[in-house]
């Protein structure tokens, strides 16, 4: 389960903020830089530093049927102090499916954008992977949506993300070894029949980034997660359901990373290449989960600081 | 892939060209060596045996074979060592030179070109002052003998154990002239 809706104006708001900002950014844009597009580093932006991020996720290829979902993400980041900061973030998803792409749990088909609501994030680094030789920070996420990332569906939704965060440099920082442990804790109530399913999902990530060339670098990253469901509150049932074990899935793939002084995007492309059955008894012969995830994700960040 | 709405604020976001260039070899010479008359290019080539040595002596890896190095001279007598080298930034090589006296003290550096997002205080002569003085013997340890400045501890490591790595190659391979007759 991941999860979570309103009007269809994500991409309007977002280039209306970005409009406000846009003239001082051409004066003095600077960069911060996420190496690999799902782990990220130890470091913080520092004190009175401003980035802004835009992230687009396109997830594709269910069990059948014709499926598409583009996560997008409008972030603000400031440097409180610096080895702190904080985040507020715009949340919207695009789905565009047809065929009943995992029979029994998205069915029918959709086509919809909806800005679905917000996130709230802190990043304290404890030891800075340049002065201490292993960077290491915590950091902690707080979402509201609306929009169930998955289906589509009208949602009231909360979900807290924690990361433990590793980031080791080789070669002078030529080569950059990053390590994320986290903890996502989520419960969704559904508009339309009221069920709410909770879910906890720990999940483990790492990636190495090379930097090729001046400004480019290369990496590859995967991770592995699971998700343990909780859909007890089915108030049609009382006492039903209760903990168990859902899925779990692996992904890995390349990316590739341009980063200058005054912006910096990263292109990955993840690809599922294991996980379980997403039903009991179901003959899983791609060996994928495909309820929760899909079978590729296309993740591209542009960041930029002012 | 429908990527048009990123596509549309590449205008936005693509940066200005900037010169950051702040000195070119003559001028950073007259900055560190303002009363010498003559640099004397001694660009040095340096054996494998040599720049393991040298990552001995420094913990640092020696990457270039090749090292920019002039030997000053006022009213030709040999007065220090002029020395060009480049560490990894966080985007980009930033270029530094550093000035040595004849017996192994850093009598100052100067940044050359500095491209990175945060950090442009490494210029400052507060920063670069932190240098003066120093020899092989020093530690030299960022965060300790030489500030940090947030957002740009890499190019603060890495020019840090440059000018460590650069001491130890005057040891190694840098001969002093011999005397005039």
């Amino acid at each position: 389960m991941q999860s979570f809706s309103r009007t269809s104006v994500f991409w309007g708001t977002s280039l209306s903020i970005l409009g406000v900002f846009a003239p001082p950014m051409i004066e003095s844009a600077k960069a911060d830089e996420n190496l690999l597009g799902y782990t990220v580093g130890a470091e913080t932006t520092p004190k009175g530093g401003n980035e802004l991020y835009l992230w687009n996720t396109v997830h594709t290829g269910k069990r059948q049927g014709s499926y598409r979902a583009d996560y997008f993400r409008l972030e603000y980041e400031r440097g409180l102090t610096d080895d702190l900061s904080a985040s507020v973030y715009l949340n919207g998803y695009r789905h565009n499916y047809s065929g009943s792409p995992v029979p029994g749990e998205i069915e029918g088909g959709l086509k919809q954008t909806k800005l679905s609501g917000f996130s709230v994030e802190v990043k304290k680094m404890l030891l800075s992977p340049y002065k201490d030789d292993l960077g290491v920070a915590l950091y902690g996420e707080l979402t509201y949506d609306t929009v169930d990332s998955i289906t589509g569906a009208g949602i009231r939704g909360w979900e807290i993300e924690t990361k433990l965060i590793f980031q080791k440099p080789f070669m002078d920082g030529q080569l950059q070894w990053l390590t994320n442990i986290e903890l996502e804790a989520e419960t969704a109530k559904d508009n339309t029949s009221g069920m709410v399913e909770s879910a906890l999902a720990p999940r483990l990530r790492s990636g190495v980034s090379y930097r090729f060339a001046p400004n480019w670098s290369i990496g590859a990253e995967g991770w592995v997660d699971m998700e343990v469901l909780n859909a007890a509150a089915d108030p049609t049932e009382p006492g039903s359901g209760g903990w168990e074990f859902d899925h779990w899935d692996f992904f890995a793939g390349p990316s590739i990373h341009y980063g200058a002084k005054d912006w910096w995007f990263t292109l990955t492309w993840a690809h599922q290449w294991a996980g379980s059955s997403e039903q009991v008894g179901f003959n899983n012969r791609t060996n994928l989960h495909l309820a929760d995830h899909e079978r590729n994700e296309v993740r591209l960040k542009v960041g930029y600081n002012f | 892939m429908r990527y048009a709405p990123f596509i549309l604020l590449a205008p936005i976001v693509m940066p200005m060209a900037q010169a950051n260039e702040y000195f070119d070899t003559a001028g950073a010479q007259r900055a560190l060596f303002s009363s010498a008359t003559a640099f004397i290019d001694a660009k040095r080539s340096l054996t494998d045996a040599e720049r393991d040595k040298i990552k001995a002596l420094s913990d640092v890896k020696q990457r270039w074979a090749e090292q920019p190095v002039w030997r000053v001279e006022k009213n030709g007598s040999f007065i220090g060592w002029y020395i060009e080298d480049r560490v990894i930034g966080k985007h980009e090589f930033i270029r530094y030179a550093a000035a040595l006296s004849p017996d192994g003290h850093v009598l100052g550096i100067e940044i050359m070109e500095y491209l990175e997002t945060y950090g442009d205080q490494v210029r400052e002569a507060t920063w670069r002052s932190q240098f003066l003085g120093k020899t092989l013997r020093d530690k030299l340890d960022l965060g300790e003998d030489i500030q940090n400045i947030s957002g740009a501890s890499l190019s603060c490591r890495n020019i840090t154990n440059g000018v460590k790595r650069l001491l130890a190659l005057q040891q190694v391979a840098l001969l002093p002239p011999a005397p005039a007759q």
